[in-house]
């Protein structure tokens, strides 16, 4: 009786060890998922870039060294990575972050640019970015609500613990360092312009 | 009037010149159809006497009954004709000229906003709404209040409908259930999108179980609180649900249902080719005005029809449907 008791409960605690490692599995799949959602949509970035320095370099005369750190930027963020290490998923959305906020930083001091403005062209890149950006922020947030499941199963005991055993492992958040978004706003500029910010 | 609502600037005026003088012809319409409505009534309910007088003689007394034996059965028939009739005859009057108040109100007060009425319409895209799953299970459906227009270059149009849905026949014939009643309306949609994305009322736990159930697409569980409370959203796409359900967008669904009712509890959207499909389940009815039995020319009846007018272009402006930038 006592035998058979032990055998309940061992077999009991493999199928919920089994059930958790499915879960996990699920989970990390999911969060693969959504990675690769996002290279879809940061492909599309890439391949509207340098049309928009093309532009820029048109006009922006005097801002040689930011645009030729975008195509740094821009590269970098090409580069091939491995999916299944976290370290390196990280260092390529750190890398698509800081392209990013180069990007923004780019439009921003465009801003300071009548011609640039004025140009229909422009303004067609222009709507065009902040599409792909719409569609990068929206497969950024099923990204990171991917992860938040993910490593909360991971994390919590004894999702740690099966986790440990199985080698899964948490992933990073993808998250936007836009250094322009920070900058001080001076309301009295827009105030004066009689328009709104458009960063 | 003008400060009915913002979209009402210069009413008053197009209202003293466009609206008024044939509202006041209307009101002598009316009271002529008024009249011969209550004498349509008073004899439906002479005849109707006369029925009951047929059906049960004893109660108009014992020599009474006995004068009236060799008659029942020709009075009963005869008293419920004619009471039918007297009585579809008051019902036919009343729709006549309740239609044409509306017609000469909800029309004149469209074209001050710029858009096109009809009271009927056979071309109201209805199957849409049936193929995006917001009214599904309907064979039949009745088209009122048709109105189309732009608002800030934003293509729209609204319908009253009346989905009704055909059960077995038995017996008595075949029997219809009501599938919606409500209002359906049409906007075009400034962002691009190819998947099929629906955004349903919250129906509790269970109800979200089946509900989950009969949906093409996967749930998306978004990020604000407020509209998860509310709202559940189904998509073939999470990637293109969150595109097009932005948090600032979501803000503004939370306001638009609470601008139809506290909870937003009748309220489903779907997106569709390119353009945003709302649902707005109710039973009370739109653009309702005077009844047969008030003054057409009292002002009173039309703030609340230039108000829900008002409302199909304030959800351009709520949901700001007008933007076109790719941020919002």
């Amino acid at each position: 009786m006592g035998a058979f008791v032990l055998a309940v409960v061992v077999l009991l605690i493999v199928a919920i060890a089994y059930l958790w490692y499915v879960a996990l599995i699920t989970r990390r799949n999911k969060a693969l998922e959504a990675l690769s959602a996002i290279d879809v949509q940061l492909r599309k970035r890439h391949d509207l870039i340098p049309n928009v320095l093309k532009l820029a370099q048109r006009f922006m005369t005097h801002e040689r060294e930011l645009l030729s750190r975008l195509t740094d930027l821009r590269s970098r963020a090409q580069q091939p990575y491995d999916p299944a290490q976290p370290d390196d998923v990280d260092a390529h959305l750190k890398a698509e972050g800081a392209l990013h906020g180069g990007m923004r930083q780019l439009f921003a001091v465009a801003e300071g640019y009548p011609e640039l403005r004025s140009s229909e062209t422009v303004l067609q890149a222009q709507r065009s970015f902040n599409e792909v950006e719409g569609h990068i922020a929206a497969a950024r947030r099923f990204y990171n609500a991917a992860v938040t499941r993910l490593n909360n199963a991971v994390q919590i005991f004894p999702g740690s613990m099966i986790a440990g055993m199985t080698g899964i492992r948490g992933m990073p958040f993808f998250e936007i360092e836009d250094d322009v978004v920070r900058q001080p706003v001076n309301a009295d500029d827009y105030l004066r312009a009689g328009d709104r910010p458009t960063v | 009037m003008d400060r009915l609502s913002p979209y009402a600037d210069g009413y008053e005026r197009f209202f003293t010149a466009e609206i008024e003088p044939s509202l006041a012809e209307m009101e002598k319409k009316r009271r002529e159809v008024a009249r011969k409505i209550k004498r349509s009534l008073v004899l439906a309910l002479v005849a109707f006497v006369l029925f009951l007088a047929c059906l049960v003689p004893p109660w108009f007394g014992a020599a009474f009954s006995a004068g009236m034996e060799p008659y029942r059965g020709g009075g009963m028939m005869a008293g419920l004709f004619v009471s039918a009739v007297f009585l579809f005859r008051a019902g036919y009057l009343t729709i006549g000229v309740q239609g044409d108040f509306k017609e000469v109100v909800v029309g004149r007060t469209c074209t001050f906003l710029g858009l096109d009425y009809a009271r009927s319409s056979s071309d109201f895209p209805v199957d849409r709404f049936r193929e995006t799953g917001l009214c599904s299970g309907f064979d039949d459906s009745t088209i009122e209040d048709a109105i189309s227009g732009e608002h800030k270059g934003v293509a729209l149009q609204l319908c009253q409908a009346s989905l009704e849905r055909r059960g077995g026949s038995s017996d008595s014939g075949s029997s219809t259930s009501t599938a919606f009643k409500g209002v359906l309306l049409i906007y075009r949609f400034p962002k691009r999108f190819h998947g099929a994305t629906v955004v349903l009322p919250d129906a509790t736990w269970a109800g979200n179980l089946v509900v989950g159930l009969r949906q093409e697409g996967q749930r998306v569980t978004l990020e604000d609180v407020g509209f998860e409370d509310r709202f559940e959203v189904y998509s073939s796409d999470q990637v293109e649900a969150r595109y097009l359900l932005t948090p600032r967008f979501m803000e503004r669904v939370v306001a638009l249902g609470r601008m139809f009712d506290e909870d937003g509890g009748g309220l489903s959207m779907a997106f569709d080719g390119s353009d945003l499909l709302i649902a707005y389940r109710t039973p009370l009815k739109l653009f309702v005005g005077a009844g047969v039995f008030t003054d057409f020319t009292d002002r009173a009846h039309i703030g609340p029809i230039l108000k829900e007018l008002a409302m199909l272009l304030e959800i351009v402006d709520v949901l700001k449907l007008d933007d076109r930038s790719g941020s919002a």
